[in-house]
């Protein structure tokens, strides 16, 4: 005894069910290609961050260092920046370093090391697209050394720079300089 | 087919819901791309702190007592004066990198009852030991119109004295 009760109930239509499919799809497909756009912009953006976070690293680690320069080789190629800085670390006792821009065979990364005699190729950072080294006043007490540095991750770029005037550097009219406690002079 | 007395929404009703979706959808939209926007550009703030570390070695380069002359309206950084001719035609900060990034600097006496005073607050008339100490301030302001400052408080080399 199978008999089936059939109960006259009211259905969608076919037309009815096509138009919510269509809408629905058509919704769909806006949602998507917002939440796709968002998800873009949110790896740009970490990417851009990391970037930013690396270069101002390396920046300020060079710009230090380079504050406390008394003398700097003439910048050739000038993708190296080599100089004699005025005070020791306990860390580093060398007063003569090297920063470079490096190829590393192993990988596709470009690197920026630095180098003093005993200790070499030391990684300051990866990721380098740029390095670049100007120099304006040469050898004058207001030397400048301009830093440029670009980063790329991806299609993602960034590129910071300063300038440095070196506080221990030149002996003409050294006295009468400013005086921010930066880095205390040695030269009489 | 049994009718339940339920007689679905009027016109009006269905006009009003739609209305009033058209305005909430696009406001969140913008609100929302305002958020991104912001979130894609963590450079503005890093950018800024170089610049006016550069413009701050420039100035605190100079004799103490010959100081360059300060700038107290913000003016375009990308190919400013200040910045020389380093060869290969080029300028620091001469790239589009540096558009609608502006910089001012402004540079005071001040002694040593006043040393933590900005430049606006300081009197110089009441000083004794006027002309020992110097504030600079540099302010940067950033494409988002917001400001980066720096100052710092500069004297003569010890060894001058």
């Amino acid at each position: 005894m199978m008999n089936t009760v059939l109960f006259r109930r009211e259905g969608f239509t076919l037309i009815e069910i096509v138009t919510v499919v269509v809408v629905l799809a058509i919704l769909g497909v806006f949602t998507f290609s917002f939440i796709d756009q968002a998800t873009k912009v949110y790896i740009m953006g970490n990417t851009q961050r990391m970037l930013y976070q690396e270069a101002s690293y390396m920046l300020e680690r060079m710009t230090r260092e380079l504050r406390d320069a008394d003398s700097i080789s003439s910048s050739s190629p000038d993708t190296v920046l080599y100089f004699h800085r005025t005070h020791q670390t306990l860390m580093d006792a060398s007063n003569t370093i090297y920063f470079y821009q490096t190829g590393d065979a192993d990988r596709s990364m470009n690197r920026l090391a630095f180098s003093w005699p005993h200790i070499t190729n030391q990684r300051l950072g990866v990721n380098i697209a740029a390095f670049r080294i100007t120099r304006s006043y040469s050898g004058t007490d207001n030397e400048r050394i301009n830093i440029m540095l670009t980063l790329a991750d991806g299609d993602q770029t960034v590129t910071l720079s300063t300038s440095v005037s070196p506080k221990n550097f030149g002996t003409n009219n050294f006295t009468s300089r400013c005086f921010n406690d930066d880095y205390e002079d040695v030269i009489q | 087919m049994i009718r339940l007395g339920n007689k679905g929404f009027s016109l009006i009703e269905l006009v009003a819901f739609i209305i009033i979706g058209g305005i909430i959808l696009p406001a969140s939209l913008i609100a929302f791309t305002a958020v991104l926007e912001s979130f894609s550009r963590p450079d503005y703030q890093t950018q800024a702190r170089f610049i006016a570390e550069a413009k701050m070695e420039d100035i605190t380069s100079q004799s103490f007592n010959s100081l360059p002359t300060q700038n107290p309206n913000f003016r375009p950084v990308r190919n400013d004066s200040t910045n020389p001719f380093m060869g290969s035609g080029t300028y620091r900060f001469g790239t589009s990198v540096y558009d609608n990034y502006q910089w001012k600097w402004i540079i005071c006496n001040t002694g040593s009852s006043q040393i933590n005073l900005p430049c606006s607050e300081v009197h110089n008339e009441t000083l004794s030991d006027y002309n020992y100490y110097r504030r600079i301030e540099v302010t940067v302001r950033m494409p988002d119109n917001s400001t980066y400052d720096v100052s710092t408080l500069v004297s003569l080399r010890p060894k001058a004295l």
